[in-house]
């Protein structure tokens, strides 16, 4: 079994696994980094999502020998590592509700993050598109358009408050 | 009513917030355990066989496998009571397990299965249930003499009449409808069958340690998972602890079955903890499914719109589940009781075998596949006296002091009716309100008028009413005072998403007068919670909620009685409130903190008063707990194609009173959403002849996604509150009943739209396209 | 269970020279979606997994007055959707590209993928015929031109064979007063394959229809063209009985079959509908 290395939330990871391993059961099963989610591994809910390089990948989809030499982003690098402060998607799913079950929820938050970083001013239906591949058994999809909106409200605030 | 409360009525976070925004939770698939084995299972690729013979050496060979289990190496018991053995020498659907194997990875115990050779006998199966019913079908249970269940020696129904039927009668249907202007009945199609589709799979991990064992299991039941663990194992209920923390879903019975009690098999001769995983595709094809009904319905009403008299007949399809259905039918038999006021309904039912996966209960629980037909022909009864569709709801739905029942009884007897209890007065309102919201009385036309027709489009808009009832069973609740003053409340519901730590923390913080971050749940834990049935049939607010509420009333006298003395005053003139035990209108208080401090044992602890305790103070009938909704949708049909585009929704519900309104609009949208799914999109798709899932995939079985429900402003849902009998505070639970309206109002609209009646279950574009080229 | 090898090869050349030692052995892995349910669903457990991630001289999007279009193969579904310059001048790939699966899909997959892949269903094709789209293929002997008509053989078969790659996909001027459009039947209003996918391609000379392409997804073994649908109109004023007429004889040209995602029957009705509609929106597109 070939051994590969994975730059995860910054860090190096090396780990020995099968050519043919996707990287969420790398993620999952070898790091212990079970933040990323399994619902279907079939590429059909999103609830796997990690970015890489920045995008929204399906890490079920994704071979974990093809992850190398990139960077890969899981809910568990989002909020600050010294401080633990949510990152303020984090922190709207919170203060609203935005999960019931919270399988699809790091999936949902880190493709919202990605959204927002190229879009920072959305309109609902921006939001509803960008988040069309996440599925919500639990039917939370308003809600979670209310929270991303917020979210993008407060990320564009903050901004003004730097400047 | 608001103002009163300083926690309780709020949309207080979440106690399990921070942890899944930081994708920090532990589902039950997480679990990863030391020295943990992984276990698969072989399958049946037959609807009913004999297993002939079964080799399992060469898998037992295999590097890396620890245990293999077959019908020969494990004991002969019926898992949940049912008709099925532990691991079975004939098998009843495509999908059943055969086999499990135990080995160091998935992939290895993959690989192992095929190593397993079996040699079948196929047996007659019957897939149809309409075949099945007929006196010369195969035998679905081959020793059972026939296809409609009549009882086993495990399960019995003692309301069952000889001819295997279950009936229900209120008043003299016959004369009711003699009394009629008009009587309109429709046969429909069966209602869809819908996958659970809970984001986790089943999963199970179970560890012993000496001869105790411990079992996570991704349930909402861990009560019964607990209970049959013991019976099929043969141990005490005292040394087995199931966890249910973690679990997700659940949307309906969600259980592992067998599997728990064959993953503690392995883990036990191996020494060695296990995990059963089901993969998606094995979910769907090997754990139980939306009952599904063909109905038919006559109805008669009055030219002023009173019901005269409701007639239903109810094929319920059972697969080859022999235990957890019957719940659904009697639910369902009763539902068509409950949802008018009519004096004079009869039902009738029966629930039928085949060779195919199980259904069973799935959010509603047998009163959305009765409601979603029996509104459709509710809209042709009112069409027939010409009469707006809303206003003859609103005169003829149910209201305080309609006559009401637990669905047990229906099952068991004795048939003793209650009542509704005031609260279901809110049933007008809602549906006031809900015709208000959507603007129903500017966009409703009349019938067979579309709201609009744009070359091949035409919107239309359509009404349904629903309800469902919330249970209130014996539950047991502790609070635990911690000596800083903050509380740990014990019960052992469970969290799967629907925000029971949530509001049981709000309870307790309300009723002692401490910060809600002070107070944290410890939940669904058999060997560190106070027993309650877990979270199922909305539930969790009217029954554990009860005793959380009732054991910090125990709390709270405990500490008055030590405060007393102290502030030298009587209990009754003391209050809780901002942390501390006060004098009523004086600034003479101690804090919770020092009592507790000094006094580190003080428990309360309470039970449910019974059910039937709880009586109207009028009639002094039992009252009864149901939630009712009232949804409008409208619709825009391509008459070329069949697609429909759901373009708004309107939905009411009551709660009793809202303990987390948030919480209540998340539960709302969720069968809101399941709705929309289970009518139009989510199709499961069953080979006629052989049985088998041919969809056994989320790429063919399609959940509602974010552009399948409308946006914001056109995806409305609002609550009201008329505090119910029993309940915390008066909140009882509803999520769901927001199920049952939707698929109707949806299948209304359809028809205002096109004009054409659509009898099937599945509004899916090819059947309403071919729907409307007939009419 | 196996391991297979996994190279990584950093040209085309280094590619196919892999290619032709492990010849089916071998899988290509591009943007990996359809390879990984392959390999989820044991399909087919290669011996070899050739990446061509590497090939970076396979990602580009260029274009010119004289010679049109080019994409690589390797350029990514989203890359497609969102290029400013296929939106403005080819506009119907673009659209189709946007709907081809989720977001998050559509950052992995790739334009080759797609069409090597060779789903009836594939997005891309329906598109790609219409603009009179070829593909370019290497192979240790050298370059091909091919037209897309001619690239796929059957479902889930193209010309490629074992010892081919596909390069790029060349794509002509396009005749001024063209117009384009996709429509795609799903099964939901999220992301579904097609159900059936029409693309219909119109070129307006004043009040006449110069030419028009039509092409199927998702109801022949292949990705085709209507061409007698398309005949129909061709050099005619349009008008809605005609359209109609043009969208009946797309449907007779149509082979879908039934399946869980839907019927023969009533993939034919629908063919007549897109058609109709495809064309009238090409036009209305062309004439604006």
């Amino acid at each position: 079994m070939p051994e590969i290395i994975l730059k995860i939330n910054g860090g190096n990871y090396e780990v020995k696994a099968a050519t043919t391993a996707t990287l969420a059961e790398v993620l999952r099963e070898e790091l212990g980094l079970t933040g990323t989610k399994m619902m279907c591994n079939e590429g059909e809910c999103g609830a796997c999502t990690v970015l890489i390089n920045g995008k929204p990948m399906l890490s079920c989809m994704t071979l974990a020998i093809d992850a190398q030499g990139k960077d890969i982003l899981t809910i568990e690098g989002l909020a600050d590592p010294v401080t633990g402060q949510l990152h303020p998607i984090q922190k709207a799913f919170v203060e609203h509700s935005g999960m019931q079950c919270g399988v699809c929820t790091p999936g949902m938050i880190l493709t919202a993050k990605a959204f927002l970083d190229e879009n920072p001013d959305p309109t609902e239906d921006d939001v509803r598109h960008a988040l069309s591949g996440n599925l919500c058994r639990c039917g939370n999809y308003r809600r979670i358009t209310e929270c991303v909106l917020d979210a993008a409200e407060k990320m564009r605030m903050g901004e003004k408050d730097e400047k | 009513m608001k103002s009163e409360f300083s926690v309780f009525g709020k949309n207080m976070i979440r106690k399990d917030a921070i942890e899944k925004a930081k994708g920090e939770v532990k589902y039950i698939p997480d679990i990863q355990l030391p020295r943990m084995l992984h276990a698969k299972f072989l399958r049946s690729p037959h609807a009913h066989a004999k297993i002939t013979s079964i080799d399992t050496s060469k898998a037992e060979a295999m590097p890396g496998v620890k245990c293999v289990l077959t019908h020969r190496n494990v004991p002969k018991v019926h898992p949940l009571r049912k008709f099925e053995y532990l691991l079975d020498e004939t098998v009843h659907y495509p999908g059943e397990e055969v086999a499990a194997v135990a080995a160091l990875t998935p992939r290895i115990a993959e690989e192992a299965l095929k190593l397993i050779d079996v040699k079948y006998q196929a047996l007659p199966a019957v897939v149809d249930p309409e075949e099945a019913i007929k006196p010369t079908a195969p035998l679905a249970q081959e020793n059972y003499g026939t296809n409609i269940f009549h009882g086993t020696d495990l399960v019995q129904i003692p309301r069952l009449d000889k001819d295997h039927w279950l009936r229900l009668e209120v008043g003299d249907v016959d004369m009711g409808f003699s009394e009629a202007d008009q009587i309109v009945e429709a046969s429909f199609g069966w209602t869809p069958v819908q996958y659970n589709c809970s984001p986790k799979p089943r999963t199970v991990v179970c560890e012993w340690t000496g001869d105790k064992l411990t079992c996570w299991a991704d349930t909402q039941l861990p009560l019964f998972v607990w209970q049959d663990m013991a019976a099929t194992l043969g141990i005490p209920q005292a040394k087995i602890r199931v966890i249910a923390n973690g679990a997700v879903g659940g949307y309906g019975g969600k259980m592992p079955e067998r599997v728990a009690t064959l993953a503690a098999i392995m883990a036990r001769r191996t020494g060695r903890p296990v995990k059963a995983a089901f993969s998606r595709a094995e979910d769907l094809i090997a754990t139980h499914h939306r009952i599904s009904y063909k109905n038919f319905h006559r109805v008669g009403v009055k030219k002023d719109g009173t019901m005269t008299a409701l007639y239903h007949k109810i094929l319920a399809h059972w697969g080859k589940d022999t235990t957890v259905p019957y719940i659904c039918q009697g639910t369902g038999l009763l539902g068509s009781t409950m949802l008018y006021g009519c004096p004079n309904i009869k039902g009738e039912t029966c629930g039928i075998l085949t060779n195919t996966v199980g259904y069973g209960p799935m959010n509603g629980f047998g009163d959305p596949e009765v409601i979603y037909t029996v509104e459709r022909l509710m809209d042709m009864a009112a069409e027939k006296i010409n009469m707006d569709p809303v206003a003859f709801r609103l005169k003829n739905c149910m209201r305080y002091g309609n006559r009401a029942m637990e669905y047990e009884q229906v099952l068991y007897g004795p048939i003793r009716w209650g009542i509704l209890g005031s609260d279901l007065n809110s049933f007008p309102e809602l549906i006031e309100k809900c015709a208000e919201k959507a603007g129903w009385k500017e966009k409703w036309k009349g019938w067979r008028t579309p709201m609009a027709s744009k070359g091949p489009k035409k919107t239309g808009i359509g009404m349904a009413i629903g309800m469902h009832h919330t249970s209130f069973w014996p539950s047991s609740a502790v609070v635990k005072m911690n000596q800083d003053g903050s509380a740990n409340v014990l019960s052992m519901a469970v969290e799967m998403g629907q925000g029971y730590g949530t509001i049981i923390s709000q309870i307790v913080a309300e009723t002692l007068g401490l910060r809600y971050e002070d107070v944290n749940p410890t939940l669904a834990d058999t060997g560190a919670t106070p027993t309650s049935r877990g979270n199922v049939a909305s539930s969790g607010t009217s029954s554990p909620a009860n005793s959380v509420r009732l054991a910090a009333e125990d709390v709270r006298k405990q500490l008055f009685e030590l405060a007393a003395p102290r502030l030298n005053a009587p209990v009754d003139a003391l209050e809780a409130k901002d942390g501390s035990v006060r004098v009523k209108g004086t600034d003479r208080k101690i804090s919770i903190a020092s009592i507790c401090f000094a006094n580190w044992q003080i428990t309360g602890r309470a039970n449910n008063p019974p059910y039937d305790s709880i009586k109207d103070e009028k009639s002094g009938q039992v009252i009864h707990a149901y939630a009712a909704a009232a949804s409008i949708a409208e619709v825009e049909v391509d008459t070329e194609t069949g697609v429909v585009d759901l373009l708004r929704l309107t939905s009411g519900h009551d709660c009793g009173r809202a303990i987390n309104p948030v919480l209540i609009e998340n539960q709302i949208d969720l069968g809101l959403v399941m709705a929309n799914g289970w009518v139009r999109t989510e199709k499961y798709v069953i080979d006629e002849k052989t049985g088998v899932v041919m969809n056994p995939n989320l790429i063919d079985y399609k959940l509602s996604t974010f552009l399948d429900v409308p946006k914001s402003e056109d995806f409305q849902r609002f609550y009201v509150e008329r505090p119910c009998a029993w309940g915390p505070f008066g909140a009882k639970g509803m999520s769901e009943t927001a199920m049952t309206a939707v698929g109707p109002a949806i299948a209304n609209a359809v028809y205002n739209a096109v004009g054409v009646r659509i009898y099937e279950g599945f509004l899916s574009p090819d059947n309403i396209l071919r729907a409307i080229k007939k009419g | 269970m196996t391991s297979p090898k996994y190279l990584t090869p950093g040209s085309v050349e280094e590619a196919l020279s892999l290619l032709s030692q492990y010849g089916e052995k071998a899988k290509f892995v591009s943007g990996g979606t359809d390879l990984l349910m392959q390999l989820k669903r044991e399909e087919a457990v290669p011996e070899c997994l050739i990446s061509l991630g590497e090939i970076r001289k396979l990602d580009f999007i260029k274009y010119d007055e004289v010679n049109g279009l080019r994409i690589g193969a390797l350029t990514t579904i989203v890359n497609v959707a969102n290029s400013s310059l296929i939106k403005s001048k080819f506009g119907i790939l673009g659209q189709a590209a946007g709907m081809l699966g989720t977001p998050a899909i559509r950052n992995q997959a790739t334009l080759g993928g797609n069409l090597c892949n060779a789903a009836p269903s594939a997005d891309t094709a329906p598109p790609l015929l219409v603009l009179g789209a070829k593909a370019k293929t290497q192979g240790l002997e050298g370059e091909k031109l091919v037209p897309l008509e001619d690239f796929f053989v059957g479902p889930g078969r193209t010309i490629l064979g074992p010892d081919h790659l596909l390069i790029e996909i060349q794509i002509p001027i396009l005749s001024p007063h063209s117009g384009g459009a996709y429509l795609k039947h799903k099964r939901r209003q999220g992301a579904d394959l097609a159900v059936v996918g029409v693309a219909a391609l119109a070129v307006m000379e004043g009040e006449v229809l110069k030419d028009a392409k039509i092409a199927l997804g998702a109801v022949a073994p292949t990705p085709l063209r209507a061409k007698k649908a398309e005949a129909i109109l061709r050099g005619k004023k349009v008008h809605q009985t005609l359209l109609e007429k043009c969208g009946q004889a797309a449907s007779d040209e149509a082979k879908p079959i039934d399946d869980i995602r839907g019927s023969a029957d009533y993939r034919r009705e629908l063919v007549a509908v897109l058609v109709k509609r495809a064309m009238t929106q090409a036009i209305q597109q062309a004439e604006g």
